[in-house]
């Protein structure tokens, strides 16, 4: 072949003059054996080789790098690709590299010249997509697979592959709950939500180890080396059981037969942060307070003080955000060695990652290494053995999840005052500001309240929390070929998760403060820990045949076991005396909660497969799962999900391969069922326990215990299916430079399992139940194109959008709509926000319509000055003689002059009507560029910060507000959207004023990479080096008015898209040097 | 290779659970059954119910009113009648008597089950029978109409339970606690009044029948029962007035028990210094005002969120022992010293019915105290008495028991020419007799709407409040001012609402 290539394109008299040097060669080696092998061996020492290196187009290919597998000896080919290198024997072996290609090896024998043609590295339609228990190409594929392009993602700045995989597949929903390292709260969403309250992320197979919680921070992004994404119901239900949710199988790079090579890849950069929050100054402050309350503002501000409002224009005040917020370092580290024999493989590759957050005292760290090994036992036995550890950290106190507003941090940043309570006037009536002074000051007050907020700089600080996981995935296998067609392989494999949760509240910080009234603790802290392991063996026998040269048979069954066991046990102490000990001067405190508890399941799992294609032009799929599950009880434990798939390659059709243009051609059909068990372990039985806080003092005696029913129980609980069909078009244009796929699906999920809310009668507040029908259908589509290809210069774009419908179909009990609430501040937490509607997605935000703010025309004024509201205005749920002008007014929709519960409606989509990525590789010589948008267009964001600190709906008297409630409602100034100072209507009542449109399109990475010229390299004994700069987060277009669109705290399908407190989004850029030895 | 077997394969997949007992495992023994029963007991405990808001929040009346409010503070919307129906302290009390009505229905469905004694299995029926009418009374007199779920629910199918009448949970009320006076023991078998006994439920009996007497239900057959009832304690030679009206109050902080007096209670135990959550807000919440931690342990911290309206003061002539224990007639200065208010300082006053002070439990828990809160006390069946025998009999049977309750006190005595011969006078003088003898203990809202006269009082007593009250407490009459008739009963959850489609909204929410 090679031969072929060269003759068709060199010169004659240069082809002839180098045959002639080959006959030469050949006449050397036949008479060799005649001679003495000394002799023989001296010969061989001085083969010299040469030839020229093409790209599969026949353009010569210069910098690739020739080298001897085993010795130090390498050589460049030069601008016409040609290269000569000297010393070889027959058995040399010459490897030929160059980033971008194949690497290709080929044996000196008895050849003298060697001409090679390097085949790009694969993209599009020809790469190899690894699927549920082996592997196909992806031209040969039956079902909807998705493929990361993993050397684009890799580019991303970040510490785990999940902070960088939004859009990057068409039909894969990745969203973050908010910006926190470590803990931004990533859910992967595959083809829409299926499931209402129990977790949606996929299954992930990572080196053929099926996890269904995967900790993807565990990962080294840089040591993946492909990921797959199994989207439709015949690509997953091999994975049965879980596979509903959709599965990611995620190979890791192994060691390559070749000489070993050395990567060392360091990137170094900050965290900055993408947006802040424009607050009231001192004056507006003051001027806020005063409307508030007088008295109070004399006593801190005014009166008491001797000052008034005016004294206040030029003071600057502290805004706390400048505080809290920095610009952090960011550090990732990642060293491999490589490399192997043809039996024996290795990888060993480790990382160390340090991002700092953009909120003071913050962060995330991972050390991390892995071991891969890839033995050929004998021609019959192969061995694989992956290791992976993993030591992560993150701290930092909790900005959003915290049960109390005061406690979340971004909250207590707005909210802490500009001004000191305790406000100091010089000798010349002048306002003294001690930045310093009101920075160490704990209240900014002399005497704290029992609602008074706290510093939040020294509490964020002081405030002591980390969570570390240790990680240990181990995982083997075992394949013997029994004969040529039929294998059988073991799989085996352990994971270890272990989690350490500490916190440590001393006296700087809010829980800790002695002087906090609330504070029964004294300085106090608690420490968990949990551990999960999870075992699995998977035994497949895989039988392949080609029969007839026509009929293709790959057929596989298997059986499997997995088993989950947890534990977790932790303890709280309180009143420590030495607080400077922190967390080790626990047991000098006084104990007063403890936790243990343990837990397991198991999985039995059947399985089979037959994959079937008749002359690679009609290919089919079918295939067979049977789960059982001990989360069900023994009679609906067992579950079977069969699926089947069919695909029609019209490109080997003769009629399509008469059109030039059309290089690929593929129909796919697909359609069967998953399933899902994410329920509790024991859900389906009911519980007692006897929890320290139902034990009652008879006789002023020790408590006695006392039980409670803790859980209802359900024992029909019974597995959630989804039944999934899938019609797709793969084609592929001009020589697959345009590759386009469509697919669009339809998915139901039947019995969802629920934690449902039960009414309280029933003495419980939730319940496992399969409740309803839902479902998710939509179009899927991706484009990847090579725009331009020359030498020089190449432009290659890969675009996808995904439309997702989310419907529900049935609600249990026949109802019409089911309602939930969030939980985030005490006074809101009653109200629901969402709604679950027959006919509607999952969530809709429910709630009043704003109907602006009541002006003085809508009252009647009473002689004595007093405004009564009109007869035929309604009120806004509060009793009519409360209303006043300026008061918030909502949309009478019952038309019954009040606003009661019937008044609620829906009021904003939570989910978004598009969503998809769109990304541009350029290369012009040896500079890349990468530039990778993301976007999601049509969903809203209830933004409940502007709850608080627009218009303080939770009546709180000293908190700041943002700047733009400075244009509230007042008697000159007749605002339709801010109400007045007061004006905030009834508590607890969500409506649309603070709903936004929550559509962006971020920038999300933007890479530069210089490679230089191996050639130049070859003197510092490198094979390759790189430059690089990248950046994460960078521009974000959106309307919405807070922090960050991209945001939904506490997230749950059922209550999703909420801002509150959220942890600010940073930006990352780092600048990079990657080195290959 | 285990699961080829199908059979092996159930095993392998038949887990039992390892960290909670399942019920059908349990109430197996009589140690099960008084577990659980304790745990029937604990919910009055809760912050809810008596560990706090029942006498504070929930019973904000013409007695006294939240005074945690001044330049950095707001009062809490259930405090001045600001609450919705999604305001999460109208939803605990719910929840929380429906918890323990869920647990009491879980025991009595299993307590034919484990095998023992049988005088101890039927104690304990009658004590969990009794709890969950009790919890029950709390809820329709509170919420109105509610379900009555009156077996263990056990399916999350079917969850719409459509409200009971008035009439029809007060009848429970009344079958169930007939039932089990006849099956718990004596108050001197048990010794103390943290326990259900026979007085308790009978003085109990007597207050729903009183209740019934009166709005919504207005079934005035029920004055006879409220007198056989308080009848049965006050010829119990058992029963009789602690001739020392602070002493009650002491005992309580001390935690020692007068089973004379009182009747049943509710047990507050520890400080949290341990594991134990045993403790409740009383004294703390509504204690005398002291906040300085140096004083913690010898006057204990209070942090005075109630305080009595100048009516209060009012009520109690000059020498009634009671006016200046139940309203602090001083307040703390920083320095642990009592200064004494002025005589027209009525507002400032804080409830001083419960101190900290004599409180034994070393050291004292800021926010939680272990005094134990009476549910039942004598005075009050005696008052009780005395006002059915007035509807039925007319004050000359009435005024012996309001005598006896006021010879105690050391107040003038209804006798001779003070006596009253009206029935209509004696009506308006017991019912600030019970006032003055049983303000701050949880029971005066509820009096006040089954007279009749909530929102009448309320009105009057916010226009008085405003009248008179200094700019330092401006926000003393707003509880009364925001009243109005829907303030009779508190709407039905949100959250309830939201699930249970069968329930209605109550009237003007």
């Amino acid at each position: 072949m090679t031969n072929i290539t060269y003759f068709r394109r060199k010169p004659f008299v240069r082809t002839f003059g180098l045959s002639l040097l080959l006959i030469f060669v050949h006449m050397l080696f036949f008479s060799e054996s005649a001679y003495s092998k000394e002799k023989a061996t001296l010969l061989q020492q001085t083969i010299q080789v040469t030839g020229q290196v093409k790209d599969q187009k026949g353009e010569a290919l210069p910098g690739v790098i020739v080298s001897v597998r085993g010795s130090r000896q390498s050589v460049v080919t030069d601008k016409n690709g040609h290269y000569t290198i000297n010393k070889l024997n027959k058995n040399s072996t010459l490897v030929f590299s160059l980033l971008g290609f194949e690497t290709q090896e080929q044996t000196v024998g008895n050849t003298k010249v060697i001409n090679i043609t390097l085949k790009e590295t694969v993209t599009g339609l020809d790469e190899v997509v690894v699927i549920g228990y082996g592997e196909v190409d992806r031209k040969d594929l039956t079902g909807s697979v998705g493929s990361v392009n993993i050397e684009q993602m890799a580019q991303a700045p970040v510490m785990s592959f999940d902070q960088a995989l939004a859009g990057r597949v068409a039909g894969v929903q990745v969203s973050s709950a908010e910006g926190q390292p470590g803990e931004e709260g990533i859910s992967i969403v595959i083809r829409g939500a299926n499931s209402l309250t129990q977790d949606n992320s996929p299954l992930f197979v990572v080196d053929g180890f099926p996890m269904e919680d995967f900790e993807a921070s565990s990962l080294n992004p840089e040591e993946i080396a492909s990921m797959d994404i199994l989207k439709d119901a015949s690509a997953t239900a091999i994975y049965g059981a879980r596979g509903a949710n959709g599965v990611i199988i995620i190979e890791t790079k192994k060691g390559q037969e070749g000489r070993p090579t050395v990567t060392f890849n360091t990137r170094t950069g900050i965290n900055k942060i993408t947006n802040r929050m424009e607050m009231m100054t001192p004056y507006e402050f003051v001027r806020l307070l005063q409307e508030r309350s007088q008295s109070a503002a004399d006593r801190y501000y005014l009166g008491d003080h001797g000052l008034e409002l005016e004294d206040y224009q030029n003071v600057r005040g502290i805004d706390w955000q400048d505080q809290i917020l920095q610009t952090a370092p960011a550090h990732l580290y990642n060293l491999a060695l490589r490399g192997g024999t043809r039996q024996t493989k290795y990888s060993i590759s480790g990382s160390v990652n340090d991002m700092t957050g953009v909120i003071i005292n913050s962060g995330q760290k991972r050390y991390q290494g892995r071991i891969s090994l890839d033995q050929q036992i004998n021609n019959k036995l192969k061995a694989n053995l992956n290791a992976n550890f993993s030591s992560g950290s993150s701290y930092g106190a909790y900005t959003s999840s915290s049960s109390s507003a005061a406690s979340n941090y971004m909250y207590a940043v707005w909210a802490f005052r500009p001004l000191r309570g305790a406000i100091e006037i010089d000798e010349f009536g002048n306002i003294i500001e001690d930045d310093e002074g009101f920075l160490e000051d704990e209240f900014g007050d002399e005497e704290p309240s029992v609602n008074s907020s706290f510093n939040p700089i020294l509490n964020a600080q002081n405030t002591y929390r980390t969570r570390r996981d240790n990680t240990l995935n181990v995982n083997g296998s075992v394949d013997y070929a029994i004969t040529k067609a039929l294998t059988f392989r073991v799989n085996g494999g352990i994971k270890q998760f272990q989690r350490r949760s500490e916190t440590f509240y001393n006296s700087s910080t809010m829980q800790g403060n002695p002087r906090r009234p609330n504070n029964i603790r004294g300085q106090y802290g608690s420490v968990g820990f949990s551990e999960t392991t999870t075992w699995l063996n998977e035994n497949i026998l895989r039988w392949k045949k080609r029969i007839n040269k026509q009929h293709n048979l790959d057929v596989l069954g298997g059986f499997t076991l997995q088993g989950v066991a947890r534990n977790n046990y932790g303890y709280s102490s309180q009143f420590v005396p030495n607080e400077e000990l922190g967390m080790s001067g626990l047991d000098e405190g006084v104990p007063y909660s403890a936790s243990a508890s343990i837990s397991d399941h198991t999985l039995a799992s059947f399985l089979g497969r037959v994959n079937y294609n008749y002359k690679w032009r009609y290919l089919f799929t079918a295939s067979f799962r049977a789960d059982g599950s001990s989360k069900f009880s023994a009679r609906n434990r067992w579950s079977y999900f069969p699926s089947g798939a069919f695909a029609w390659r019209m490109d080997r059709e003769a009629f399509i391969q008469d059109i030039p243009w059309i290089s690929e051609s593929k129909l796919r059909v697909s359609f069967g069922y998953t399933g899902n068990n994410r329920v509790g372990d024991f859900s389906y039985l009911p519980a007692i326990t006897l929890p320290i806080s139902f034990a009652y003092p008879f006789n002023n005696a020790t408590p006695e215990r006392g039980g409670s029913v803790s859980a209802m129980g359900n024992p029909d609980l019974r597995w959630e299916s989804t039944s999934q069909l899938d019609i797709g078009y793969d084609v592929g244009f001009f020589d697959s430079r345009l590759n386009l796929t469509v697919d669009v699906y339809r998915k139901t999920t039947s019995d969802l399992l629920l934690n449902a809310n039960v009414p309280y009668y029933t003495g419980f507040s939730t319940v496992y139940r399969n409740i309803g029908k839902i479902q998710n259908q939509g179009l899927e589509i991706t484009l990847n194109t090579v725009n331009i290809k020359n030498r020089d210069f190449e432009w290659r774009s890969n675009f996808n959008i995904s439309f997702n419908r989310n419907k529900i179909l049935q609600l249990a009990d026949n109802e019409n709509n089911m309602l939930s609430m969030k939980s985030w501040q005490t006074g809101f937490n009653e109200t629901p926000l969402y709604m679950a509607k027959i006919g509607q997605p999952a969530a809709v935000f429910y709630g009043y319509v704003f109907d602006g703010i009541y002006q003085f025309e809508d009252f009647d004024q009473t002689p004595s000055g007093s405004y009564i509201l009109k007869n035929d205005r309604p009120d806004n749920g509060d009793p009519r003689n409360l209303i006043q002008p300026g008061d918030v007014r909502y949309k009478d929709l019952d038309g019954d002059g009040t606003i009661t519960d019937g008044d609620r409606t829906v009021i904003g989509r939570t989910l978004p009507i598009h969503m998809g990525g769109f990304s541009n590789d350029f290369r012009y010589k040896n500079l890349t560029l990468n530039v990778f948008f993301q976007w999601s267009y049509g969903n809203h964001i209830y933004n409940a910060n502007r709850e608080i600190f627009e218009g303080n709906r939770l009546n709180s008297i000293i908190i700041n507000q943002f700047a733009s409630y400075v244009d509230r409602w007042q008697p000159d100034n007749p605002s339709n959207t801010l109400f007045r100072v007061g004006g905030r209507g009834p508590a607890g009542t969500y409506s649309s004023r603070v709903i936004e449109d929550g559509s962006f399109l971020r920038l999300k990475t933007v890479s530069l990479a210089y490679r230089f010229n191996p050639r130049y390299l070859h003197a510092i004994r490198l094979s390759g080096l790189e430059l690089n700069a990248a950046a994460q987060n960078l521009f974000t277009w959106t309307n919405y008015s807070g922090m960050d669109p991209e945001v939904s705290v506490r997230h749950s399908v059922l209550a999703p898209g909420f801002d509150f407190s959220a942890y600010p989004r940073a930006k990352t850029l780092v600048f990079g040097l990657k080195a290959t030895f | 290779m285990v699961c080829f077997l199908m059979p092996s394969c159930e095993k392998f997949l038949s887990t039992t659970p390892q960290d909670f007992l399942s019920t059908p495992n349990y109430y197996e023994t009589e140690e099960h059954l008084q577990t659980a029963l304790n745990g029937v007991y604990s919910r009055l405990q809760q912050d809810a119910l008596y560990g706090a808001n029942l006498w504070s929040y929930y019973d904000i009346a013409d007695e006294f009113y939240w005074s945690m409010t001044n330049v950095t503070q707001t009062a809490p919307d259930i405090a001045i009648y600001r609450h919705s129906p999604s305001d999460a302290q109208v939803r605990v009390l719910w929840q929380t008597c429906y918890k323990g009505i869920g647990d009491a229905n879980m025991l009595i469905a299993n307590i034919n089950k484990p095998i023992m004694d049988e005088q101890r299995r039927s104690t304990i029926l009658g004590e969990a029978l009794f709890l969950r009418a009790y919890y029950y009374f709390l809820l329709v007199s509170n919420y109105g109409k509610v379900p009555m779920p009156l077996e263990p629910v056990t399916s999350p199918a079917g969850n719409d339970m459509p409200a009971s009448s008035i009439r029809e949970v007060y009848d429970q009320i009344i079958q169930d606690m007939e039932i089990a006076e006849t099956l718990v023991l004596p108050i001197q078998d048990i010794g103390f009044g943290g326990r259900i006994s026979k007085s308790a439920v009978r003085g109990i009996l007597a207050r729903v029948n009183l209740y019934m007497a009166g709005y919504p239900l207005q079934d005035e057959s029920r004055f006879a029962e409220t007198v056989r009832w308080a009848r049965m304690l006050i010829n119990d030679p058992v029963h009789r007035l602690n001739p020392d009206y602070t002493d009650i109050f002491l005992r309580y902080a001390r935690d020692e028990y007068d089973i004379g007096e009182s009747i049943w209670e509710v047990e507050f135990w520890g400080n949290r210094a341990d594991a134990y959550v045993s403790s409740g807000r009383l004294g703390s919440r509504n204690g005398i005002e002291m906040r300085n931690n140096d004083f913690l342990d010898e006057i204990g911290f209070a942090y005075g969120q109630i305080s009595a309206v100048g009516r209060l003061y009012r009520r109690y002539e000059n020498g009634d022992v009671r006016r200046d224990w139940a309203i602090a007639p001083f307040r703390f200065a920083s320095n642990g010293t009592e200064n004494p208010w002025n005589a027209n300082q009525l507002y400032e006053r804080n409830c001083g019915k419960w101190r900290r002070k004599p409180e034994l439990v070393i050291p004292k828990n800021r926010n939680f105290t272990p005094q134990n809160f009476p549910i039942l006390r004598y005075a009050d069946v005696l008052l009780m008495y005395a006002e059915a025998v007035n509807e039925l009999l007319g004050p000359e049977e009435a005024l012996p028991a309001l005598n006896q309750v006021r010879a105690r006190a050391n107040a003038s005595l209804y006798i001779g020419a003070n006596a009253i011969t009206n029935p209509d006078v004696f009506r308006e003088v017991l019912r600030e007799e019970r006032s003055r003898e049983l303000c701050f203990e949880a029971l005066r809202k509820m009096d006040l709407i089954r007279w009749g006269i909530f929102s009448d009082t309320m009105f009057w007593l916010g226009i008085e409040i405003a009248g008179e009250v200094p700019a330092s407490r401006i926000y003393a009459p707003y509880a009364a001012q925001n009243v109005s008739t829907r303030h009779l009963l508190y709407p039905i959850p949100t959250y309830e609402l939201s699930l249970n489609r069968s329930l209605e909204q109550n009237p003007n929410w």
